[in-house]
């Protein structure tokens, strides 16, 4: 059977100001595929992220979700998408998790439609599977950083995505909760078949749970199991060199 | 009856009124989580160019500053959005730019007087029947676009780089939100006057936030505080006969006031 892809990346290049920030980055990820992806910072793994996200538009190069050409693609929706950062979100706005949680159904719903019964049912299902129903008349600005973290997973789920893809997602999260997380993310992968690509500084778990790891420094340096490497020889390709991995507390 | 009631001109002073308690917190609510709470301010001044346009040549005064308003509103999206400028600097470019063509045309049409005045600080007595139905008409093109676009004006408020990568079109959201401002500006300007049209969106909004609730209870609440500053703003102004826009503005702060008191303990 061929194998189906849901994010294809050929030759791709972006340049800022004269800078080159991806060259020539080319990679497929298959449907159900559980994908780190790692590098030093400034090494162009949010780039290449909001590249996928049709937030920027590359240089050169050409990207395809579910065998389309990106550009143009409508169902965007079926990509979930946990932002950086997503525990320091704004403090002050007014509106419960349940809200931020629904709004993540938004596309998939579509314009000038109401919510239906089943988009509801969706949206409680997402907040089942990420475990925040005890949080959803809570306002968002309340909850712990490890809280609102899966309130936003909880509302990329909520448009029933095919792929999630996370940047930095454990980053400001206590060392139990992320272990717990990890699981979470093996589960949903295994479980419900969702096509997992995140970003990540934490090299421990790329070697113990991904299927795949992607460097990213500039260029893609390494594509492939991560069984195959230790975390040296990681760290080594990633990073240039034995360097303590950068740890991000703040 | 009570004597209030017994006047046309305090009737459709009523009317508009509470038109605009209602519209201006439905759109307030998205300027002030969008940290947009001065670009009423700004477009109501930029709108005095329509109100000045309308009387050197004596046509309708608030049809003018419709049109200035939704212009600059668009024009002020456009800068912002093209990185010309910091967003800020657009707007101070189109505040200053609206001033200086309102006060030169001001000066055409033989300089500042009563009627200016009304358009400046508000005034019950000059709500004609023409400016009621145009109020009413754009009140009603307000709340059934927030009706139909809720969801998405929503989403863009909280997380516009998502709503952008779920492949909606985050640009024209924004163009919504800061052209039903524009539109909102126009409807609250003859009832609480240029200058201050800004706090009736705000005031009520940021009051109602104090109460820490959902994004929809924050909102009927807030069109409920603006609701009772409206009228009761109104019934102070015709007996005390005191400015109509400044008594609605009062009496919004003094709820404020109240209900951060109350919430104190709240918070702490």
């Amino acid at each position: 059977m061929k194998t189906a892809y849901c994010i294809e990346v050929e030759n791709l290049n972006f340049s800022f100001d004269k800078n080159i920030v991806i060259e020539d980055v080319s990679f497929h990820i298959a449907d159900g595929q559980y994908t780190g992806l790692i590098g030093p910072n400034g090494g162009g793994k949010t780039t290449l992220i909001r590249i996928i996200l049709g937030l920027l538009t590359p240089s050169s190069g050409t990207v395809r979700l579910f065998g389309e050409p990106a550009n143009g693609f409508m169902r965007r929706y079926l990509i979930g998408y946990v932002p950086q950062n997503a525990s320091q979100a704004e403090f002050y706005f007014p509106a419960t998790a349940h809200e931020i949680v629904r709004s993540g159904r938004t596309a998939r719903v579509g314009l000038f439609k109401r919510f239906t019964k089943a988009d509801n049912a969706a949206v409680t299902h997402a907040m089942e599977t990420a475990g925040v129903v005890n949080l959803k008349d809570r306002l968002i600005g309340k909850l712990s950083g490890g809280q609102r973290q899966r309130v936003f997973i909880a509302r990329a789920l909520a448009g029933d995505p095919k792929v999630l893809i996370l940047d930095e997602p454990a980053v400001g999260v206590d060392t139990a909760s992320k272990e717990r997380f990890y699981e979470f993310l093996h589960e949903l992968n295994k479980n419900s078949g969702i096509t997992i690509l995140f970003v990540t500084h934490d090299l421990g778990v790329i070697a113990r749970e991904v299927e795949t790891v992607l460097c990213l420094n500039t260029r893609l340096l390494c594509h492939s199991d991560p069984g195959v490497f230790t975390e040296d020889r990681l760290i080594e390709i990633a990073y240039g060199g034995k360097v303590t991995p950068v740890v991000h507390g703040h | 009856m009570p004597e209030i009631f017994q006047f046309d001109f305090m009737l459709r002073a009523f009317a508009a009124g509470a038109v605009l308690a209602v519209i201006a917190p439905v759109i307030g609510i998205f300027m002030v989580v969008r940290r947009y709470s001065l670009m009423a301010d700004t477009l109501a001044h930029i709108s005095l160019t329509g109100v000045a346009a309308g009387m050197l040549t004596k046509t309708y005064p608030l049809g003018g500053a419709l049109a200035v308003s939704v212009i600059a509103a668009v024009g002020i999206e456009k800068l912002r959005t093209s990185r010309a400028v910091f967003g800020e600097s657009a707007v101070a470019l189109f505040f200053w730019g609206g001033m200086a063509a309102a006060v030169v045309l001001l000066s055409m049409a033989g300089g500042f007087n009563v009627g200016l005045f009304a358009y400046l600080f508000g005034s019950i007595s000059t709500v004609t029947t023409r400016d009621l139905y145009l109020i009413a008409a754009l009140g009603v093109l307000i709340l059934a676009t927030i009706f139909l676009l809720y969801k998405e004006l929503f989403f863009v408020s909280f997380d516009e780089s998502l709503t952008r990568a779920n492949g909606l079109r985050a640009e024209n959201y924004n163009l919504v939100i800061i052209v039903l401002a524009a539109v909102a500006i126009v409807l609250a300007m003859p009832i609480v006057g240029a200058l201050l049209i800004g706090a009736l969106m705000v005031v009520p909004v940021v009051t109602a936030m104090q109460f820490a609730v959902s994004f929809r209870q924050t909102l009927f609440i807030s069109i409920g505080i603006s609701l009772i500053s409206v009228i009761s703003g109104l019934v102070l102004s015709y007996y005390l006969d005191i400015a109509s826009g400044g008594t609605i503005v009062i009496t919004a702060l003094g709820i404020f006031a109240l209900v951060w008191l109350i919430t104190a303990k709240k918070r702490s």
